[in-house]
């Protein structure tokens, strides 16, 4: 058996894995962990034949001791700490022991900050975790970081579970790097969901050149590492305490196939209407556009290039993207609000509150529909209804003539007077006969108007990649 | 027959316009309650559909000046609410309105309101016509009473 291949009997257990790794005859490193004990290495000293693989294991414990070695820093469970941890030891390492085995050892730094559960369990528990590894001697490797989020309810749970994900983050990077779907679904090995959420991820350099690290973040979500992973416009994948972090959220649910004037101008009038939010004002709004997992699905068969398509549409317009598995609103909304306590704003078609008010989706809620709405419009959540026009008779559905189940008119009626939901009137007229499934059809059959129905940059890139079928491609 | 429609709020106002037309009323459209009191002191109208919440003339005061504005002919007056102020139905009877319409509302519910009123201005105008018929009948005959015999 070589060392890159998973046992016959099926994934190796987390004690396999760190002796593989420690009987290696070719890798070499140093480990650098802050708070949460050293609960990676210990696996790697428990199994035996440490001295082969270990040249060093720091435990920073204090943050005087951190700020001494690694500098200062703003908050020390961050990306930020993690990556100044991974330079430095993955320099001093390659520094200190290049000139004598560097021909024929590939040198790495583990690196993870955490904070698990404290004594009254009132903390975030969550930490950074990452790899930075030669994949041969002297080569310039390559780096995997990850955010990971504890679940279990006992500190000593959370530092065993933390364990088995650095020991698999390590054993994926060594041995499964040239398949990186497939050190994704390695992370979790004799974990669960449960347990740990991963949800983010990020591998960079020559070792993973070809990966795109939104194609991962979508993967997360995918192999339910996580129920939701967000990206930038320029692609950079993002964790979402970042971006969401004590700020106002204004989200807005679509399958952006391909994105239109009309998703834009929805954002825009929700995006008015939110910033005149008492609680909003003066604050600095995140805007997300988010894509769910179903409809991702929506064609079957998971298409990457056709989500890829639509992140770069997304991307030509700035835009920050979210992809989740939470189909119900009050599950994104709870999502959300993991991340802070101001104001969040959904905007949202009226023919989506239609859905909203379709009991279907509330029958394994003990509460039902009831319950689902007392989740989801607390912390003063506001839904932003755009109307839709019925292109085939003039007719305008907005708030004030949906039309929902008898038995909910009154409910309807009450979020809608409690002000939960309020209709969009600053919508730009011209805009409503866009449809999406029109802008496919007319890509589709070369008809060049569909030009106008979407924003210019967004036409660009459709022409410029071929997205859809478009036949002009490549222009450029 | 001549609907006069207020709402400040142009979705709303839009979709009344949109139904009303479709069910064959002559609307005319007023931004909000000041603007409706100055058409409707420029035109006749048989019904007024006015939201309540506006700023400036609220729908309420907008009916309390119509039917101070001693018209000859009913105005028959329809009240937009929103649920919470249904509490304050009273108050809105009180000023002079003849009905209420909730918000969201049901395009059939304010259909078959519409047709009451428009029920009842036509009976009030029916009765109209035919007291003025009266009063010319009763006139001729006490002309004709008053007149020498012989």
């Amino acid at each position: 058996m070589t060392p890159t291949s998973d046992t016959r009997a099926g994934k190796p257990d987390t004690r396999e894995k760190a002796l593989r790794i420690n009987l290696h005859l070719h890798r070499y490193g140093t480990f650098a962990e802050i708070g949460a004990g050293q609960e990676v290495v210990r696996w790697f000293f428990r199994v035996g034949g440490a001295a082969g693989a270990i040249a060093k294991s720091v435990s920073a414990y204090d943050v005087a001791v951190s700020d001494a070695i690694y500098g200062p820093c703003e908050r020390y469970v961050s990306r930020q700490r993690l990556q100044s941890m991974l330079d430095r030891e993955f320099d001093g390492t390659v520094r200190q022991f290049d000139e004598h085995r560097g021909g024929t050892t590939a040198f790495f730094a583990f690196a993870d900050t955490v904070s698990a559960r404290n004594y009254k369990g009132t903390n975030e528990c969550h930490g950074w975790m990452g790899v930075k590894f030669q994949t041969h001697p002297r080569d310039q490797g390559g780096q995997v970081i990850l955010h990971v989020r504890m679940l279990d309810t006992e500190n000593s749970q959370q530092q065993e579970a933390l364990g088995v994900v650095g020991v698999n983050l390590l054993y994926g990077a060594f041995f499964h790097h040239l398949e990186p779907e497939h050190l994704l679904d390695s992370l979790l090995d004799n974990l669960s969901v449960q347990r740990i959420e991963i949800d983010m991820i990020e591998l960079s350099g020559i070792a993973f050149q070809h990966v795109d690290n939104r194609v991962m973040s979508l993967k997360l979500v995918q192999l339910g590492l996580t129920n939701a992973a967000m990206f930038a416009a320029d692609g950079t994948v993002l964790q979402p305490s970042e971006v969401l972090y004590k700020k106002p959220i204004l989200v807005e649910r679509g399958s952006f196939r391909p994105v239109t004037h009309v998703h834009l101008d929805m954002l825009r009038c929700a995006r008015e209407k939110f910033l005149q939010e008492p609680a909003v004002q003066g604050e600095t709004v995140v805007p997300l556009m988010e894509i769910t997992m179903s409809s991702l699905l929506a064609t079957g068969e998971q298409d990457y290039r056709d989500f890829l398509a639509r992140a770069d549409l997304l991307a030509a317009e700035g835009m920050t993207v979210l992809i989740s598995n939470y189909f119900e609103y009050y599950r994104l909304a709870a999502y959300l609000a993991r991340y802070t306590k101001k104001q969040i704003g959904i905007a949202m078609g009226v023919g989506s509150l239609r859905e909203l008010f379709n009991e279907k989706y509330y029958t394994q809620l003990e509460g039902g529909i009831l319950e689902s709405f007392g989740r989801l419009f607390k912390n003063d959540l506001k839904l932003y209804i755009y109307p839709l026009l019925d292109p085939a008779n003039g007719d305008l559905t907005a708030v004030q003539n949906l039309e929902v189940a008898p038995r909910l008119r009154k409910l309807y009626g009450y979020l809608v007077d409690r002000g939960c939901i309020e209709q969009l009137s600053n919508f730009n007229e011209q805009y409503l006969p866009i449809f999406t499934r029109d802008v496919l059809k007319k890509i589709n059959s070369g008809d060049p108007s569909w030009e106008e129905m979407v924003p210019s940059r967004v036409a660009e890139v459709i022409n410029r990649c071929g997205y859809f079928g478009c036949r002009q491609s490549p222009r450029a | 027959m001549k609907v006069l429609i207020v709402d400040d709020d142009p979705v709303s106002r839009r979709l009344l316009q949109s139904y009303l037309q479709k069910w064959g009323y002559e609307v005319v459209v007023a931004l909000d309650g000041a603007d409706a009191w100055r058409r409707f002191e420029q035109e006749e109208f048989a019904i007024v559909v006015s939201d309540w919440m506006m700023p400036e003339v609220v729908g309420t005061e907008l009916i309390r000046r119509i039917r101070a504005s001693g018209r000859p002919n009913y105005v028959y007056t329809i009240l937009l609410t929103g649920r919470s102020q249904k509490e304050d139905l009273v108050e809105g009877m009180e000023a002079g309105a003849d009905d209420f319409v909730g918000k969201p509302f049901l395009a059939e519910e304010l259909q078959v309101r519409l047709r009451a009123g428009e029920r009842i201005v036509k009976l009030e105008r029916a009765m109209a016509d035919q007291n003025r018929e009266l009063r010319e009948a009763q006139d001729a005959l006490q002309k004709a009473a008053a007149r020498p015999s012989g």
